[in-house]
């Protein structure tokens, strides 16, 4: 240990002495000086603008200096490394190390400890801001800091030890800084070689230093970046300390290269072995766990005992969504479910390649036959076609007609419970954390089914019509809709059934063209009283059929319909204002109505309810005074009113007929429901329009309009089965969310860090410099 | 019994495809310097390299003290101090603090550190410059602190490969003063390819070409390998070159001018010498000027190596 210490001594002497040192601090000084001021001024500014900072410390380190110091670090550490062993070799002093006894680990250790001391001074530099924000920022994420300065510190430890090797090699410093960043390069880059061959694909993968440093500031800390970094510092200085005795030493080369070999094996086993998902450990060191799976997502997965496959299917013919995972991306692919793999190891992810044509989709060079068409991208993409199986041979392992042949997940429970996760048509495209979730939900199978009544002219699931149901319970392609968040869609034909089935959560009964059967009412009504959850919606002009229905939960619809004033649509057209009510039972509206948020709801009929308006509807059927009544949605209180007869809506001018009872006022337009039946609690949900969850109404975009209708139905479902589906992956807001820091000192906090801390480097520097070339 | 310092076995060193050094073998084993001689290339480094430890052997061993280098390498460097041709220097360090590096690093015990920095450049003559940077030192006293690392640790043996070379006159005799000095106490094995230093400050040689040892002995053994010397004479009054064959023991005469001669003699040199002053004494050649020369360095080499000599 002494000569270690003696060796790192000698080299921290030299280093100091010598300008390039200084020079290195000085400019790291500044320019984290630089990066820290930009991300506080900025925050400090907004505070002082009153808008909300959320997340100071990250904003300060992880996405401020410590992204500046990641970026930049490669460039320092091969001017600081360059001359460690090669100044030796090429002065002759190494002669001195070598005749003296001193072993090569000793010389190497004591080399590298002066750049792990030197990596300190760097570190104490950070400490500076590191003090700076703990004194104050409010609620400091300071562990989640001090990872991130961890992970700096690591990847200096790294590249001094690449650093180290490459100055055993060669006697020209130059050289050998060139060339440290050049293998610093080829790290970097290596993830990308062989991804095409499955093996050779994951230590490739492994062995990239590409974003390892980047999980470090991002707060989480897992033992398989930890070990990385161990076993390339570990690596390069066991190659340095072989590099050294092989100068002293003649072996035959069959000797030299097993020695060599047998290192590089060894650690690429370690480093295999610890990228093994059941040798890895997660630490996150964030407050509001903001690296982990949310709480809800976790309990699913405990839910999920047994073997978890999951299969991606890739068609090559997929035009838009192949790429996701072909062979050279499917370690990138696999890291997108590391977070579920950390908390269910055993996951088996596998990819299924195939090609086959896509329903819908043109086919270009028809006179080709598929394979030929196929063999021919795959060629076009530098994809061994071997890979793919035919149409037939997929059809043997699964059917994926249902979902047009697109980019899918199979998800596989050792139960055989399955189900789909999908790719969807939007910016993201790739599934998130609620729907890969919720598709995890699925498999445990307690999913919430909502039955939509068929029979009577209702709006449909299946067809594409602009009145139907379909866009938002049963489109695959849609990230919002039910199916992909967790719900169960399907229909449900009273006429067939014998009874409403039990395991149905939700019913619902969408603008009824004709009435029910007497038998069918009957189930209904059953249904309704022994506490089931159910949807009613109706349209102007329907009210008499739908009314039997409304009238079991205490409501009607009124006659007429709900007409309002305004300059660009039809009078009937509606911004339904999302009442304070409906924000408090259903919180997620509430920062929608707070932007300005509506539903927009074209052409609806009012809704009484039990309590609203005694004096002129009291049904007789009614026990309403035990339910309870939330307005949803209601009409402007100006301009708007019921109108009770028939008019041009294009043509006729807008006026209101108090003769017949018409009156400007507010008027509810969708309403909640519950009541308490038995040990549960019934919810229901009364909508005047029909229209307002249409296809076409959910695909109508309206100038002025900020429609959330969108939003509107799944806040209605979520409440519907009480919170069970969408999964809840919202997070807590940060806690760091305020500097207490006076604007107007913001100039001496510059002078501080970007001034006198920099120029006392240079002063110190300077000094040492010149007091030593005089002696 | 003397004991043995150094102890060389069959050495052999090949670099890629070329013997460097071939089966060399020698011992050393009382104080005093030691001369490594021989030709540039002709494997004086190597072996010294290889006796450091700086260079592993291809074959062969070394000891060192006793303990073999091979198998306890720190074990048996603690007994020896190398100055290589180019001295080891931190040209950024003063010359205390080079001085405490290599003292530490030779395994001086902590305490006695600075004690023994403070002998090795007081036996040195450089306690002046302490604290001097060594790259403001000039080469003369660069190279004496080259030898002051060497002793620090007060080594059983001392190599000093060519410690002579590129310093001036004044200090080529300063530094082989020190030489001596030191090894007043120790052994010093010392490599140069300069036939006088060798004759001036050695006490045994070892002559080493093309990677052969091919001669190891005392100086004196090593003078009488020098032989036939010529006595050098010049003379007023010249006589011919039979009269100068008649005086017993002289084999050949040269004339080098009209009136200086060479003379080979096969007898002792002082017997042949005292007969040729008598002789011209008598006969009135008006001697002004004898030497005896001894043979070149070239012809040495030559001649131990088996060549022609030339000329």
């Amino acid at each position: 240990m002494r000569m270690i210490v003696r060796i790192a001594k000698t080299e921290l002497q030299s280093l100091f002495y010598s300008p390039i040192a200084w020079f290195v601090l000085v400019i790291f000084t500044f320019q984290c000086g630089l990066a820290f001021m930009e991300s506080f001024e900025a925050m400090v500014r907004r505070q002082v603008l009153e808008e909300a900072v959320l997340g100071v410390s990250s904003g300060l380190f992880e996405y401020g200096v410590l992204q500046s110091v990641l970026n930049s670090i490669y460039l320092y550490i091969p001017l600081l490394t360059m001359g460690l062993i090669s100044r030796e070799l090429n002065s002759g002093s190494v002669k001195l190390l070598y005749s003296s006894p001193v072993k090569s680990r000793q010389i190497v250790l004591g080399k590298f400890g002066a750049m792990m001391v030197f990596g300190f001074v760097l570190i104490a530099i950070l400490g500076l801001f590191f003090i700076t924000a703990f004194l104050t920022v409010e609620n400091f994420e300071w562990l989640a800091v001090l990872n991130g300065v961890l992970g700096i510190y690591l990847l200096i430890c790294v590249y001094a030890a690449i650093g180290l090797f490459m100055s055993c090699l060669m006697s020209y410093q130059v050289a050998v800084a060139v060339c440290t960043l050049a293998l610093l390069a080829v790290l970097n880059f290596i993830g990308n070689v062989g991804q095409e061959i499955a093996f050779v694909r994951e230590i490739t993968y492994w062995l990239s230093m590409s974003g390892r440093a980047n999980h470090f500031l991002q707060g989480l800390l897992s033992s398989d970046d930890v070990v990385y970094f161990f076993m390339v510092i570990v690596f390069f200085l066991t190659l340095s300390v072989m590099k050294l005795q092989s100068t002293k030493q003649s072996r035959p080369w069959y000797v030299q290269i097993s020695r060599y070999g047998g290192v590089c094996l060894l650690v690429i086993c370690c480093g295999y072995l610890s990228s093994r998902p059941l040798m890895k450990k997660y630490y996150d060191t964030t407050t509001i766990k903001k690296m982990t799976l949310t709480p809800a997502s976790q309990e699913i997965i405990k839910g999920l005992d047994g073997a978890l496959t999951i299969t991606t299917y890739v068609n090559l013919m997929d035009y838009s969504y192949s790429d996701y995972a072909l062979p050279r991306l499917v370690m990138m692919d696999m890291q997108r479910f590391e977070q579920y793999i950390r908390f269910k190891p055993e996951t088996k992810l596998r990819y299924v390649y195939y090609y086959c044509d896509i329903p819908g989709q043109e086919i270009s060079e028809k006179h080709l036959s598929l394979k030929e068409r196929a063999r021919k991208v795959a060629e076009a993409k530098g994809l061994d076609f071997s890979l793919f199986l035919s149409p037939e041979e997929l059809r043997e392992e699964v059917d994926l007609s249902s979902e047009n042949y697109t980019f899918v997940r199979l998800l596989e429970r050792e139960n055989g419970n399955k189900t789909f996760l999908r790719v969807y048509n939007d910016l993201m495209k790739l599934p998130g954390e609620a729907e890969i979730s919720a598709a995890l939900k699925k498999l445990v199978g307690n999913s919430p089914k909502i039955a939509f009544l068929t029979g009577h002219g209702e709006r449909d699931i299946e067809r594409q019509m602009k009145r139907d149901y379909s866009f938002f319970t049963d489109n695959k392609n849609l990230r919002e809709a039910l199916i992909n968040q967790g719900f169960d869609v399907m229909t449900l034909d009273l006429s067939v059934n014998e009874r409403i089935p039990a395991d149905i959560c939700v019913l619902v009964i969408a603008d009824m063209s004709s009435s029910l059967s007497p038998g069918e009412f009957q189930k209904i009504e059953h249904y309704v009283r022994t506490g089931g959850n159910v949807v009613l919606a109706c349209e102007p002009g329907q009210q008499e059929i739908m009314n039997p229905l409304a009238e079991l939960l205490g409501v009607s619809f009124k006659p007429g319909y709900i007409v309002a004033r305004n300059r660009e649509y039809l009078p009937n057209f509606i911004m339904g204002n999302i009442t304070a009510e409906a924000q408090k039972l259903m919180p997620r509206l509430a920062s929608m109505a707070a932007r300005g948020g509506i539903v927009s709801v074209p052409g609806a009929v009012g809704l009484y309810y039990w309590g609203e308006n005694l004096s002129t509807f009291i049904s007789p059927i009614v026990a309403g005074e035990q339910n309870q009544y939330i307005p949803l949605l209601t009409s402007p209180a100006s301009g708007s009113w019921n109108k009770l007869e028939k008019m041009n809506l294009l043509e006729d001018s807008l006026i209101i007929n108090s003769r017949i009872g018409e009156q400007e006022k507010s008027n509810t337009l969708a309403l909640a429901v519950s009541k308490k039946v038995g040990d549960k609690e019934q919810r229901a949900i009364v909508l005047g329009d029909a229209d307002m969850w249409s296809n076409g109404e959910l695909n109508t975009r309206r100038l002025g309009v900020s429609a959330t209708n969108f939003s509107f139905i799944t806040e209605c479902f979520r409440w519907l089965v009480y919170e069970k589906a969408p999964v809840d992956v919202s997070r807590p807001l940060p806690v760091d969310n305020r500097i207490f820091f006076e604007f107007e000192s913001l100039g001496w906090l510059n002078i501080l860090f970007l001034g006198l801390f920099p120029v006392t480097l240079i002063a110190i520097g300077l000094r040492i410099w010149w007091l030593r070339v005089r002696r | 019994m003397k004991e043995t310092i150094v102890k060389v076995e069959h050495l052999f060193h090949r670099y890629s495809a070329q013997w460097a050094v071939q089966d060399i073998s020698f011992e050393i084993n009382q104080r005093g310097v030691m001369g490594l001689l021989g030709s540039n290339g002709a494997g004086k480094s190597t072996t010294m390299n290889i006796i450091c430890g700086v260079l592993n052997q291809t074959r062969g061993n070394v000891y060192i003290q006793g303990v073999e280098l091979r198998k306890e390498p720190e074990k048996a460097k603690m007994h020896i101090g190398f100055l290589p041709q180019k001295a080891p220097l931190h040209l950024d360090l003063t010359v205390d603090e080079y001085l405490e590096h290599c003292a530490e690093l030779r395994m001086v015990e902590k305490k006695k550190v600075k004690l023994a920095v403070e002998e090795a450049k007081a036996r040195c003559g450089i306690a002046h410059f302490s604290k001097r940077l060594l790259r403001n030192l000039s080469g003369g006293y660069q190279q004496r602190v080259g030898i002051a690392q060497a002793i620090i640790h007060n080594p059983k043996f001392v190599v000093l490969d060519e410690p002579t070379n590129g310093l001036d006159p004044n200090q080529i005799v300063e530094v082989r003063k020190l030489i001596k000095e030191i090894a007043e106490e120790r052994a010093v094995m010392l490599s140069t390819h300069i036939l006088s230093e060798v004759q001036v400050t050695c006490e045994r040689v070892m002559m080493i070409e093309k990677g052969h040892l091919f001669f190891s002995g005392t100086m004196e053994d090593f003078d009488n390998q020098i032989v036939p010397d010529t006595l050098v004479v010049m003379m007023e009054q010249a006589p011919s070159e039979q009269e100068l064959l008649a005086i017993p023991g002289i084999t050949r005469v040269i004339a080098v001018t009209a009136k200086k001669y060479r003379m080979f003699f096969d007898e002792d040199q002082q017997l042949v010498a005292q007969r040729f002053i008598e002789t011209s004494v008598a006969k009135g050649w008006g001697l002004t000027e004898i030497a005896i020369e001894r043979s070149s360095l070239d012809a040495i080499f030559a001649k131990l190596s088996g060549k022609e000599i030339l000329g």
